[in-house]
């Protein structure tokens, strides 16, 4: 029994590496979780900014529920890559590649809006927009990181070979999320952590902010999480048709779009 | 294995032993930085004294970025690299000594250097020699770790600038270390821990980047 549901799971998942498939069946998906998406962080922002008590840090400590879901969610994004890395050089799936460059490009995006935020926030927090120290020497390099693998996707003409440089790269500099990760916790490298260790949000009871701030901060988490995979699946199928372009399937979709404008 | 190791050492020992101008270019490019930051920075002896640590690291990081190129290049473009994909012998290997070789000839004669640089740089004396056993594992690590990059691009005809920007951020962990100990011994603080963190790092290095560099290869010929 239990073998027949996970066989069918895997043949499930398996469906999802065939270029066509992909286009077909993503385009629900990425529809569903970008309105998901809009939902949840509207509903973040709008209670973050209206029931929010402000005594306590100002209203800068806003930014908090865009700087924290867009801060993790690179980190994941640039996590996502090492393993869809290994996966292009191991098993060389069609979309894993795919899906490399496009979680790439997303990724950036969200690693500047990390950047520009703690800017903003540490305006007025720390007294100055950029105090260098751990945390934030880790975080420059991923924005580093990510404009190195683009810039590699548009110096390599050959999918493939870009493909296979970028997970060499990936794999080679995925380590550093672990320095990232545990950056509040290294006092030496010359600079003291601003930054403060990464507190439990999560659990409901022991949780070691109020409720208040509590639920925006999940609901933008988990809010830029759907918005991420969103914008991935939305940039992956441009990535597909752009790919697979002299391939018969995207000609006959090519030619009912064009007889469409007729 | 030992003898595929020996021959490629020797070849490339000789090719560079041919070649001694492109040898001294990454010293001048060295005392080139270095005499910009008394001018553009300060002359006051004490401020120099102070961030030269950084700067001498920083110099060094940048003269052997502007070597990298020519690691794998010169091979690629005479055919040689091709007969080393399709030989039996071991590519790791003989990436390694590749790799070795490259550092002797521009990382070595960079840390014998340094501390004339430094004395420059009003760098305290007492701190010179640490300085030059940080610069010893720190070039190891810039030279094999910048292997792979230098491998990954040696096939695109304008991989120079490519290979800056993806040689940079695997520096930064290494670099950060190494200047860390310098300051650490002007201060007298321990640094037997920071000494232990550099050789790690590049002995691991030493250990792991030769393949990935041959994997590399392969990535970059199969076009």
């Amino acid at each position: 029994m239990l073998n027949t549901v996970w066989k069918t799971i895997v043949a499930w998942f398996l469906k999802w590496g065939s270029p066509k498939w992909f286009y077909e069946q993503s385009k629900i998906w990425s529809l569903i979780s970008g309105w998901l998406a809009t939902f949840m962080i509207s509903w973040a922002f709008i209670y973050g900014i209206f029931y929010t008590p402000t005594e306590f840090k100002g209203h800068m400590s806003r930014a908090l529920y865009i700087h924290v879901p867009s801060a993790s969610l690179s980190m994941m994004m640039y996590f996502a890559i090492g393993i869809m890395a290994v996966i292009v050089l191991v098993w060389k799936m069609k979309m894993s590649s795919v899906m490399l460059k496009s979680t790439a490009q997303v990724g950036a995006g969200f690693a500047v809006v990390m950047f520009v935020t703690g800017a903003i926030w540490g305006t007025p927090a720390w007294g100055q927009g950029i105090v260098w120290d751990p945390r934030l020497l880790g975080d420059g390099i991923l924005v580093l990181l990510y404009f190195g693998i683009l810039a590699v996707y548009s110096a390599i003409d050959s999918y493939e070979q870009a493909d296979k440089t970028v997970a060499v790269l990936a794999i080679c500099t995925v380590f550093i999320l672990v320095f990232i990760k545990y950056a509040p916790a290294m006092e030496g490298l010359g600079m003291q952590s601003i930054h403060q260790d990464s507190s439990n949000v999560y659990s409901g009871n022991d949780s070691a902010i109020d409720k208040s701030y509590q639920r925006p901060l999940l609901m933008g988490i988990f809010g830029f999480m759907v918005m991420g995979m969103s914008l991935v699946l939305r940039q992956a199928r441009v990535e597909v048709l752009v790919r697979y372009r002299t391939a018969k399937w995207v000609q006959a979709i090519f030619d009912k779009e064009l007889a469409k404008g007729k | 294995m030992w003898m595929t190791f020996k021959s490629t050492c020797a070849r490339e020992l000789l090719l560079s032993s041919r070649k001694r101008g492109e040898l001294l270019n990454p010293l001048v490019f060295f005392f080139a930085i270095m005499l910009l930051f008394p001018v553009a920075v300060s002359a006051d002896p004490e401020l120099l004294g102070k961030i030269a640590p950084g700067v001498v690291w920083i110099a060094v990081l940048l003269s052997l970025m502007l070597s990298l190129d020519s690691m794998f290049r010169d091979d690629f473009q005479d055919g040689f690299l091709e007969q080393m994909l399709i030989s039996k012998d071991s590519l790791v290997i003989a990436v390694f000594a590749k790799i070795l070789c490259h550092w002797l000839v521009t990382g070595l004669p960079l840390v014998l250097i340094s501390p004339v640089i430094a004395i420059m740089l009003s760098l305290p004396v007492s701190a010179i020699a640490v300085m030059m056993l940080g610069l010893l594992f720190g070039t190891i690590w810039f030279s094999f770790v910048g292997a792979i990059p230098a491998a990954l691009t040696v096939g695109l005809r304008k991989g120079g600038l490519l290979l800056t920007i993806l040689v940079l951020p695997m520096m930064i962990p290494m670099l950060s270390f190494g200047a860390m100990l310098v300051r650490q011994q002007i201060n007298d603080e321990v640094i037997l821990p920071t000494l232990m963190l550099c050789v790690g790092m590049s002995l691991l290095s030493m250990m792991l980047a030769p393949f990935m560099a041959a994997i590399s290869l392969r990535i970059s010929l199969s076009e």
